[in-house]
């Protein structure tokens, strides 16, 4: 049998307080009986401890000893007891009102990832920076711009380099190959 | 039988008005006894909201109707009369303190229990334990004509004492709670802060470490 009883249970057991299932075990389970009457024992050897009385004029030395350790302690709660626990949780509930009207949609501008199409040239154009002259002609040329054609301008074409490839010469490929075997190589 | 009831029982064939006599004003003295013997059959909710209200006379009540099984709380975890009695007289100046918060979810005195085994903890985690000196067990019972089995009795329950002496402190603490001052382990759980389960488990374990400790020696 492997299915022993638990420490809790035994410990049920002791008090007269287990399922009947826990009591069949310990009528069939050699080991865990043998564990159960060991727990026993101790118990009983446990009981036998006893505190020596002190002497009977003891007590009373002892509630004066008391009364004179607590008689400049105050009986009641300062005051600021009664009073911290509504302001904490008044600060509380005021904290997350706070909050709450912070994180209203509409309170602050939502933060998000610029949107490329969204912010075209024009939009561009708004940002205030010191003026040295070249950004302000940047500026000019670009407001004149949409966003499609500025994409249209500086997007790569799909094949632009195969044709661009096929109208060099043998040689220029050849020069083209070394260069590019010099770059791999270098890496 | 009910946490307490036997100190309960014991402590109320003590006068009450004894400990109030040095009172050091007599016309407060009488006063506080007469409010004394109208508490002592107040049951303990009463004394508490009593206190609550500013009565320190309640207090003293809860003291002698606690006192005892407080003192040998203590007692058992330091197995020496003059650190119990300090140890004790500390458990109810902290109840002194902490009774203005006492809500009543617990008995008072498993929340003394409580108190009183976190004052043991900690009083033995910061100081070594004392070991009874074997003369001084036999004083205790030193006037009883003593047949052999009785000092058999004796030793053993002296070895048994070391041996619950070298538990870890939370198997101590419950041990003494469910075998003297008979918790139920629900009261255990309470006054120890812990589960049912985490009792029972440690209630099984002190167990076997006294069995194991006493095969030792």
């Amino acid at each position: 049998m492997t299915d022993h009883l638990r420490p809790e249970e035994f410990v049920d057991a002791l008090d007269d307080a287990a399922p009947a299932g826990a009591h069949e075990h310990l009528a069939a389970c050699a080991e865990c009986r043998a564990q159960f009457d060991e727990l026993r024992d101790m118990m009983r050897a446990s009981a036998h401890v006893e505190v020596p009385s002190p002497s009977p004029l003891f007590w009373d030395h002892f509630s004066e000893r008391v009364r004179q350790a607590t008689i400049t302690l105050p009986t009641r709660a300062p005051w600021w007891e009664s009073v911290w626990r509504p302001a904490a949780v008044f600060a509380a509930a005021a904290s997350a009102v706070a909050l709450v009207a912070i994180l209203k949609p509409g309170a602050v501008a939502p933060i998000t990832s610029p949107d490329p199409r969204a912010t075209d040239a024009v939009a561009m154009a708004k940002v205030e920076l010191p003026d040295d002259g070249s950004w302000g002609l940047v500026v000019a040329i670009a407001s004149g711009y949409e966003y499609r054609d500025i994409k249209e301008a500086t997007e790569p074409v799909s094949g632009t380099a195969d044709a661009m490839i096929d109208d060099l010469t043998p040689a220029q490929r050849t020069a083209l190959a070394r260069l590019l075997e010099k770059e791999i190589g270098d890496q | 039988m009910r946490l307490g009831d036997t100190a309960i029982q014991m402590d109320w064939t003590v006068p009450i008005a004894k400990s109030r006599m040095s009172a050091p004003d007599s016309a407060n003295g009488q006063e506080a006894e007469a409010r004394m013997t109208t508490l002592a059959d107040a049951d303990d909710r009463t004394l508490v909201a009593a206190f609550q209200t500013g009565d320190r006379v309640a207090f003293d009540v809860i003291v002698v109707r606690h006192r005892r099984p407080v003192y040998q709380i203590c007692y058992r975890f330091v197995n020496n009369h003059e650190d119990a009695s300090d140890l004790a007289q500390d458990v109810f100046v902290r109840a002194f303190k902490g009774l203005i918060r006492f809500k009543g979810d617990a008995s008072l005195a498993t929340w003394l229990y409580r108190v009183a085994v976190n004052t043991c903890l900690n009083r033995v985690a910061a100081k070594k334990p004392v070991t009874t000196p074997l003369e001084v067990a036999a004083q205790v019972d030193g006037h009883a004509v003593s047949p052999l089995d009785e000092l058999l009795r004796h030793e053993r329950a002296d070895e048994v004492r070391a041996a619950i002496e070298q538990l870890p402190p939370k198997q101590k603490a419950t041990l003494l709670l469910r075998v003297y001052q008979e918790c139920s382990h629900e009261e255990i759980a309470t006054a120890l802060g812990s589960s049912v389960g985490a009792v029972k488990a440690n209630f099984f374990h002190a167990l076997k470490n006294l069995k194991r400790t006493l095969e030792r020696s």
